[in-house]
């Protein structure tokens, strides 16, 4: 009687360490996904193409908030992008920034609203 | 009893065996996530794609030819008239673009009746080699099109390179 006492929990204990162990690898593998860096590197990539796609005229929306956090201030969400002559950069946290250049040689206006959303406006 | 505590002792092993296997299988799906996500974005093929098509617009639109490009002040100004800029961030020591434009009349191919060139010329030799083989190599895109202005009929040949490596391939 006594054995089979002791069976059942090495079981349950081999199960829960199972199941720790799995989800401590899960885990791991979604925060490597939305690592702050492959998001940076992402949406500059991205940012930029559009931008080198675009002629003047066009007004362009980019969606940002899966990168951008719910308690940052205003500071933070104007700094998360900045597009310097032909240059973007991406911010998204104080240590790191992606940058990477695009070759359309017109004039962008951009604006990073509140509710995650890039505004970019190109002129010639 | 015997039986039993043979059986218990087995599963201590089978448990140790286990997580051996697991801690092998675990260590191999963590090698393989870190291994793709550290590795950057490649959009070099994207974006020679997207410079010869901006070349191409510049150079003929809606089938027409540019009205000035045989103009030597066409030539000389090529980046301004098509709204080009091929710097580079900073960390770039040579530029990391190319791209060539040659015209030829229909007539006769053979001879090209224009020709311009920008960028680095180095990258050229990215595009006889196989990129498959080559990660490092810079992406080449060629385009063709035809042509008119006035009466005349042309081939237009654009080959677009960009480079960029650092940043696109780890």
């Amino acid at each position: 009687m006594n054995n089979r006492g002791e069976l059942l929990v090495s079981n349950v204990v081999f199960i829960i360490l199972n199941v720790v162990f799995l989800g401590i690898l899960v885990v791991f593998i979604t925060i490597s996904g939305s690592s702050v860096h492959a998001m940076e590197e992402a949406y500059a990539k991205k940012i930029a193409l559009v931008l080198d796609s675009a002629t003047p005229g066009m007004e362009i929306f980019i969606d940002l908030s899966e990168a951008m956090e719910e308690d940052w201030t205003k500071e933070h969400y104007l700094d998360v992008v900045r597009i310097e002559e032909n240059i973007v950069s991406v911010k998204l946290s104080e240590e790191t920034s992606y940058s990477y250049a695009f070759f359309n040689d017109v004039g962008v206006s951009f604006d990073v609203h509140p509710e995650g959303k890039l505004y970019l406006v190109i002129r010639e | 009893m015997k039986f039993l505590k043979l059986k218990k002792g087995t599963d201590q092993m089978l448990s140790m065996y286990w997580f051996f296997i697991l801690f092998i299988v675990s260590a191999g799906i963590v090698y393989m996530v870190g291994a793709f996500y550290s590795h950057p974005y490649d959009v070099r093929a994207i974006e020679a794609n997207i410079l010869v098509n901006k070349v191409a617009d510049c150079v003929s639109y809606t089938g027409v030819l540019h009205s000035e490009i045989f103009e030597e002040r066409f030539e000389e100004n090529f980046l301004e008239e098509c709204n080009i800029n091929l710097e580079v961030e900073q960390e770039f020591d040579e530029e990391q673009y190319y791209f060539s434009v040659q015209i030829f009349e229909i007539s006769d191919v053979s001879k090209d009746v224009f020709y311009m060139e920008q960028g680095n010329l180095n990258l050229v030799t990215s595009c006889d080699l196989d990129s498959e083989d080559y990660d490092t190599i810079a992406r080449c895109v060629e385009k063709k099109l035809y042509s008119t202005q006035d009466a005349s009929q042309y081939l237009v040949r654009i080959l677009g390179v960009v480079d960029k490596h650092e940043k696109n391939v780890k």
